[in-house]
């Protein structure tokens, strides 16, 4: 399975060169890619049906019990097999189509990264694994819807689909670890050969509310429906790829992947019932306002993504059976109508519904191959749309709670998707040619030969369904609620209830259609409150957040040294204020109050010089009172028994003032810029630090410190460090290091300095 | 004494903080002195002040006694203001091309951050 | 000091050594060859290859370096171990990247007359950063900051006339000497309560002594004030971003990678040599109860990636947008730290490494286009990814290894950060953290939108980047891919890297 992953991975860098070779021809020759893929699958099936599951392990993060696996079940297999054979179809079929695209070889690339990557979310066996093709989907999708990227719709949707799938994503990441926190694996088949029920543990909710949201955003279930829609900006084959036939399933592959270890509760169930149910009617409703090919086929892929949600959260053996029968009919109709609204388009420059009538004599071959899928879509005997919507309906129907208003939501939406059908695969073909203005002749033969083979095979498991599901359905079964069912599967089941709902269905579709040009006028004119709309919000929330990042940098990032260095004296205070809040202990403080008088009277002098600096109108003189603290500074030094300080800090102050007095000397007046509000908020911030820092020193004065290193000092710097001065022995000898380091800055800054000076050399010249 | 030392940490500091949010750039440049000279004070201070005893061997003698200076917050200060001097002093010379580039002494002229996204 | 001992501490610091010897061969050189500033990239290289070389073959050495015998107070100013052989390897390595990309940044190369001090200064800064990583002393580590400090603040003003730049320099040294002077303040308080300035002696104390909570917290805050300011943590962060956009580029992607490197390595150390008192079978960390370190770095750790990104969302100047991102990324780093835990602190060192590649990458690829198209804006990326496809590609690999989307290296990083803080049950910090990651999403895919999306309103060059710059595009996009698929081998090294001596 690896290797099937791998070669795709391959093939993608010899994309390149084949189009260098021949660009008419790669799509046909790249098919090949995704036909070989099927048969491999294909000739997998005998073994994988008769319940040999595939394993592949290679080591990747041993330590956390991560590897690179990969398994192979029914439901893994059913997936693969749509992914390569509906991939077939849309490789050939966009060699034909994609023809006038300039980047074609790109679009082939990121097309074939989207099929390994899909194939590697169905097949992984590691939860870690799965995430990370699982998100490389959405890179892929993100990619390719924005193809067309010269709309700026185009690249508003391909955004808003990466930001909805990514965030879904991540939730799933963090759904995920927890998951395998909870069971103490990260191998999906251990997990489910497990058989261990988290639904007593506290994880259990977090689990399955992130998996959920992973879920719903990728498979577009409400309310984050909107995307899909918009993604139908992208090229049609994507459309009929990764928007109806592949990605968008990846949240109900999801689902049925964890349903046995996370299913059977309440809140699993229902909320799948409930948002499966409300999915389902949503996208029927909102489909009949649409008049774009493309969108009335996306509201109704929606719907159909809300139906499979609806019955994993059934749940009942007859739901899975119609799970997997609908999940394929679908597969198959669903491309197929999108590749011909996409010959549609081609060939005739619009997908406007109401332009299009028809055309069936200009393409005879595209009109029978829409007729046969819109057949099944509406689920008319003997196509298998028809064996899948009978066994929806008949496992709604055993329900007991709420199944007569499910069934009837049921029928509705159903009949909504009868009006798209009608629009999209007949109207265009059948009535009066209406002049478009150009030549219009049958698709080229690649675009129309994968279609065709679609519709074929949904009329052809229609007729003999026992012999395509039966065994199918048994290991989907046994993937999804762990048991095998013995249900048979039949076309006929004769004329009893549901047939008759079947037919109810059509009807009221064929009724719909006739008057949804009335009822799409009254639907026009009930505005929809805007907040009902997910879209809003999406759009609201983003707004939001923008709107709160610009108003929060301009506010703190606002270039002015000053108000950063305030915010970092407010941390302090209020930091410090807390503990002095939490921890009041300034019963042990002792004050010591031998002073003398010239200690007075120097204070005095630093004081009232500080207050002369900040003071001062003139520069001069406030460098001059700056050098009186300095100076009396330098005397407290000599005080207190430390003479060296004291030269050092005698010599350090010439040269500051000297320095400034050079640079300063030239500068105009010296103006006071801030307002008297300004200072004064500034004075408040200045004291409350200069009182917490008195009380700090206070405190720490007046604790007993321990004077080991002090001792030591004074005994071994005569005898090891042969020097009288025990600071100097210090700084030359115990740490002669720090002192090594504190040259090294001097001289970095003398470098500094000299580097500025010599840059005023080089703009004189 | 330590009341002393307390209130004159106590001043330098809010005379360091307060020029130090100043918009004139000589002024915060004064205020970044005052904070390395309350820096060295209260390194001083923390160190048990000892009158009059520095901490020299005298002579003849192997080794020192109690009470004398501690000499290992002496050598902190020591490095504090060396570096302290070559920040100041480079920070001069950046204040003087700055003056010289922007014209006016006004730190406030220097903010050209986010409003040029605009 | 016993002789024997000095030369087993010169041993050990042999990287240190060959670093300073360099760093004066580039001095001599360029007042001897005045005209000759081609060979100073080129000396500047071997001087720091046979550094790393050196480091890497001392890579399990472990030893207190410059510790009298004679006394248990000292325990030594420098720990070499091979926590911080990690990060010396990192800070070199990235030296050895930032110094062909100042080679080929134009911002550096028009003041020619200066070359010679603007490699002394680089390694005057890789100077500082080697000591901080193994420094255990306070009074050192404050002179390796300011080492590191002064040399950086020179630097971030290097380029001519340019009012930004002298503007960045200004600040960030008005910011870092304000901050490094709070840090003083703290050191100078902690050796008040301790009586000694080292780490182990602080350890000891704290343990034992007779504490004053106020004094303590006051202090810490103080110090942390000054590895904040460092690593830009908020709220010590605001200098960042102008200092980012203002410098040259170059120095920007130092700053952001390297002297953030030696921060996280100067945190960590502090608080794991100075704090913990054991560490149980699980590895996590127990830690004298004088301080809640794990709050404060969760508080600030949150708020600094929020900070970042939210700032980050609508920047219009990239090299404004990869300071917001770094200062964001730096909020994920604090948190694997504030696990206190080994596996946190793994997480870290596995996060930084790759963290390194990616964003010297993005740094460089924005730099290469400036060069072309003179300009740092979103807007003139329009289309830029069919006009220069190597290039346009590569920065979204990068971009997307910043989101930590897979199967890019980020996303490793990521993981293990996740794995790291759901295995301490901070479940509410992951979310969080999560979140973040989301926000980021949109702005790092707004560039790609630009590249490949929007189309330009005038037609871009087409930009062919040199054979050599070709060359280290792909030396650091291609492990950004590798990594994220098969990384054992960083992990092992980080493994191994996890050891503190001495504790």
């Amino acid at each position: 399975m690896l290797i099937a992953i791998f070669s795709a991975f391959v093939v993608a860098v010899f994309v390149q060169p084949l189009f260098k070779f021949s660009k008419k021809r790669a799509g046909a020759i790249l098919s090949l890619l995704p036909l070989m893929l099927f048969l491999y699958f294909a000739y997998n099936t005998s073994a994988v049906l008769s319940g040999q599951l595939q394993f592949e392990t290679y080591e990747w993060i041993p330590s956390l019990g991560i590897h690179i696996a990969f398994v192979m079940d029914g439901i893994g297999l059913l997936f693969s097999l749509i992914i390569t054979g509906i991939g077939t179809v849309i490789f050939l079929y966009a060699g034909s189509y994609m023809q006038d695209y300039k980047y074609m070889n790109r679009f082939y690339i990121y097309i074939i990264i989207f099929m390994a990557s899909m194939l590697g979310v169905v097949l992984s066996d590691n939860f870690l694994v799965l995430f990370v093709f699982w998100e490389l989907t959405s890179i892929s999708s993100y990619l390719l819807i924005g193809f067309n990227h010269h709309k700026e719709e185009s690249r508003y949707s391909a955004l808003q689909a990466l930001l909805i799938t990514g965030t879904g994503g991540l939730a799933l990441l963090a759904g995920l670890i927890l998951l395998s926190i909870a069971s103490g694996t990260f191998s999906v088949s251990e997990l489910l050969a497990s058989g261990i029920d988290l639904s007593d543990s506290e994880l259990y909710v977090p689990i399955v509310i992130l998996i959920f949201l992973g879920a719903f955003t990728k498979s577009a279930q409400f309310p984050f429906h909107f995307w899909l829609p918009n993604a139908m900006t992208a090229p049609t084959p994507v459309s009929a790829y990764l928007h109806s036939a592949t990605m968008v399933k990846a949240g109900i592959f999801l689902l049925a992947r964890f349903n046995p270890v996370l299913g059977g509760t309440e809140l699993w169930q229902d909320t799948l019932l409930i948002v499966g149910t409300v999915t389902m009617v949503i996208g029927g409703a909102l489909s009949i306002k649409q008049s774009d090919l493309k969108k009335l086929l996306a509201y109704t892929t929606v719907s159909v993504l809300g139906t499979l949600t609806m019955l994993i959260g059934i749940g009942t053996e007859l739901a899975i059976k119609a799970f997997t029968i609908y999940l394929i009919a679908h597969a198959l109709y669903k491309a197929t109508l999108f590749l011909v609204s996409g010959t549609i388009d081609h060939e005739t420059g619009t997908r406007n519904v109401d332009k299009l009538s028809g055309l069936r004599t200009f393409m005879p071959i595209t009109a029978i191959t829409a007729i046969l899928a819109s057949l099944s879509k509406m689920g008319i005997i003997p196509l298998v749309g028809f064996v899948g919507k009978e066994t929806v309906y008949a496992s709604i129907l055993e329900l007991s709670d709420f199944g007569t208003i499910i069934i009837f939501l049921a029928i509705l939406a159903n009949a909504f998707i009868v009006v798209v059908t009608l629009l999209v695969g007949f109207k265009p073909f059948l009535g009066k040619f209406k002049d478009l203005q150009r030549k219009i002749h049958e698709a080229p033969f690649a675009m129309w030969a994968g279609p065709l083979i679609l519709a074929v095979l949904g009329l052809l498991f229609g007729l003999i369904p026992q012999y395509i599901f039966a065994s199918l359905i048994d290991q989907t079964a046994l993937s999804i609620i762990s048991k095998t069912i013995a249900l048979k599967v039949k076309l006929w089941h004769g004329f009893n209830t549901i047939f008759f709902l079947s037919v109810l269905t059509v009807a009221m579709g064929i009724l719909l259609f006739y008057f949804r040009i009335k009822i799409f006028s009254i639907l026009i004119s009930i505005k929809f409150v805007p907040y009902f709309k997910p879209s809003f919000w999406y759009d609201y929330i983003l707004k939001g957040v923008m709107t709160t990042a610009r108003a929060q940098t301009l506010l703190l990032q606002n270039g002015y040294l000053r108000y950063y260095i305030i915010f970092i004296l407010l941390t302090f205070l209020t930091l410090s204020g807390y503990v002095l809040f939490v921890h009041e202990s300034f019963d042990t403080i002792s004050l010591d109050l031998h002073i003398t008088f010239y200690e007075i009277a120097l204070s005095i002098l630093i004081i009232v010089a500080v207050g002369i600096t900040i003071h001062s109108k003139s520069r001069l003189t406030a460098v001059t009172a700056i050098g009186i603290v300095g100076f009396s500074i330098g005397i407290v030094f000599i005080i207190y028994g430390a003479p060296d300080l004291a030269l050092t800090q005698f010599a350090i102050e010439i040269l500051t003032v000297i320095l400034f007095v050079l640079v300063i000397y030239k500068l105009p007046r010296y103006l006071r810029f801030s307002s008297l509000s300004g200072r004064i908020r500034d004075l408040i911030i200045a004291s409350a630090v200069g009182v917490t820092m008195f009380f700090v020193v206070l405190l720490i004065t007046s604790a007993e410190m321990s004077s080991e290193l002090k001792q030591f000092f004074a005994d071994v710097s005569m005898p090891d460090g042969k020097g009288r001065n025990i600071v100097n022995v210090i700084l030359v000898d115990f740490r002669a290091f720090d002192t090594m380091g504190e040259l090294v800055v001097l001289a970095i800054a003398a470098l500094g300095v000299y580097a500025l000076l010599k840059l005023k050399l080089g703009n004189g010249k | 004494m330590n009341l002393m030392m307390a209130v004159l940490v106590a001043v330098l500091y809010t005379g360091g903080i307060y020029m130090i949010l100043r918009r004139s750039m000589v002024k915060v440049i004064l205020g970044l002195i005052f904070l390395g000279h309350a820096a060295n004070l209260l390194i001083f201070t923390i160190g048990n002040l000892t009158k009059g005893k520095p901490a020299f061997v005298p002579e003849g003698m192997l080794s020192l006694d109690e009470p004398f200076a501690d000499p290992l917050p002496q050598a902190l200060i020591l490095t504090a203001i060396v570096i302290g001097f070559g920040v100041q002093a480079f920070a001069i010379i950046l204040f003087k091309r700055a003056y010289k580039t922007v014209g006016s002494d006004d730190i406030d002229q220097l903010n050209h951050t986010d409003e040029l996204d605009r | 000091m016993e002789m024997n001992s000095l030369y087993d501490s010169l041993s050990l610091i042999a990287p240190e050594l060959i670093i300073s010897v360099t760093l004066l061969v580039i001095v001599l050189f360029d007042l001897i060859f005045k005209n000759n500033k081609k060979m100073l990239p080129f000396l500047s290289t071997v001087g720091l290859a046979v550094a790393l070389i050196t480091q890497a073959g001392n890579l399990t050495d472990g030893g207190f370096a410059f510790s009298p015998e004679n006394t248990p107070l000292f325990y030594g100013m420098l720990t070499i171990d091979s926590f911080g052989a990690f990060f010396k390897i990192l800070v070199l390595a990235a030296s050895m990247l930032i110094i062909y990309f100042s080679s080929t940044t134009d911002e550096v190369n028009e003041s020619f007359d200066r070359l010679g001090e603007y490699y002394t200064l680089i390694f005057g800064m890789v100077l500082g950063m080697m000591f901080m990583i193994s420094a255990s002393d306070l009074i050192l580590i404050y002179l390796s900051v300011e080492l590191l400090s002064l040399s950086s603040y020179v630097l971030a003003g290097f380029s001519k006339n340019k009012t930004r730049n002298n503007e960045a320099a200004l600040k960030y040294l008005l910011f870092g000497a304000f901050s490094s002077g709070l840090m003083l303040f703290g050191i100078s308080l902690i050796y008040g309560m301790v009586g000694s300035t080292n780490l182990t002696a602080l350890n000891n104390f704290l343990q034992t002594g007779s504490i004053n909570l106020f004094t303590i917290t006051i202090s810490l805050i103080l110090v942390f004030a000054g590895i904040g300011y460092k690593i830009s943590s908020a709220p010590f962060h605001f200098w960042t971003p102008d200092v980012y956009e203002g410098a040259p580029i170059s120095i920007t992607a130092f700053l952001s990678v390297a002297s953030k490197a030696a921060g996280f390595a100067l945190l960590i150390r502090f608080i794991r040599v100075g704090f913990v008192s054991y560490v149980d079978s699980e590895g996590f960390w127990k830690l004298s109860e004088v301080f809640d370190w794990q709050l404060l770095l969760v508080i600030i750790a949150i708020l600094t990636m929020t900070l970042g990104n939210f700032s980050a969302l609508w920047q219009d100047n990239l090299k404004r947008m990869l300071a917001y991102s770094s200062i964001a990324h730096a909020g994920y780093m604090l948190l694997g730290l504030a696990v206190m835990s080994d596996q946190g602190v793994l997480a870290v060192l596995v996060y930084f490494f790759i963290y390194a590649i990616m964003n010297i990458g993005a740094f460089f690829i924005v730099m290469l286009i400036a060069n072309r198209i003179g300009s740092e804006n979103i807007d003139d990326y329009d289309g830029l990814g069919f006009k220069a496809p190597l290039l346009g590609v590569s920065l979204g690999i990068f971009l997307v290894s910043l989101t930590g989307i897979p199967p890019t290296a980020g996303f490793i990083g990521k993981l293990y950060l996740f794995i790291a803080l759901v295995d301490a049950n901070m479940i509410a910090v992951a979310v969080i953290a999560l979140l973040n990651t989301v926000v980021s999403l949109y702005y790092y895919i707004r560039v790609l939108k630009h590249m490949y999306l929007v189309k330009p309103s005038t037609e871009p060059p087409v930009i062919k980047p040199s054979f050599n710059n070709l060359i280290f595009v792909l030396i650091l996009a291609v492990p950004t891919i590798i990594f994220g698929i098969y990384f054992t081998p960083i992990l092992d090294f980080a493994k191994q890297c996890v050891q503190f001596f001495g504790v």
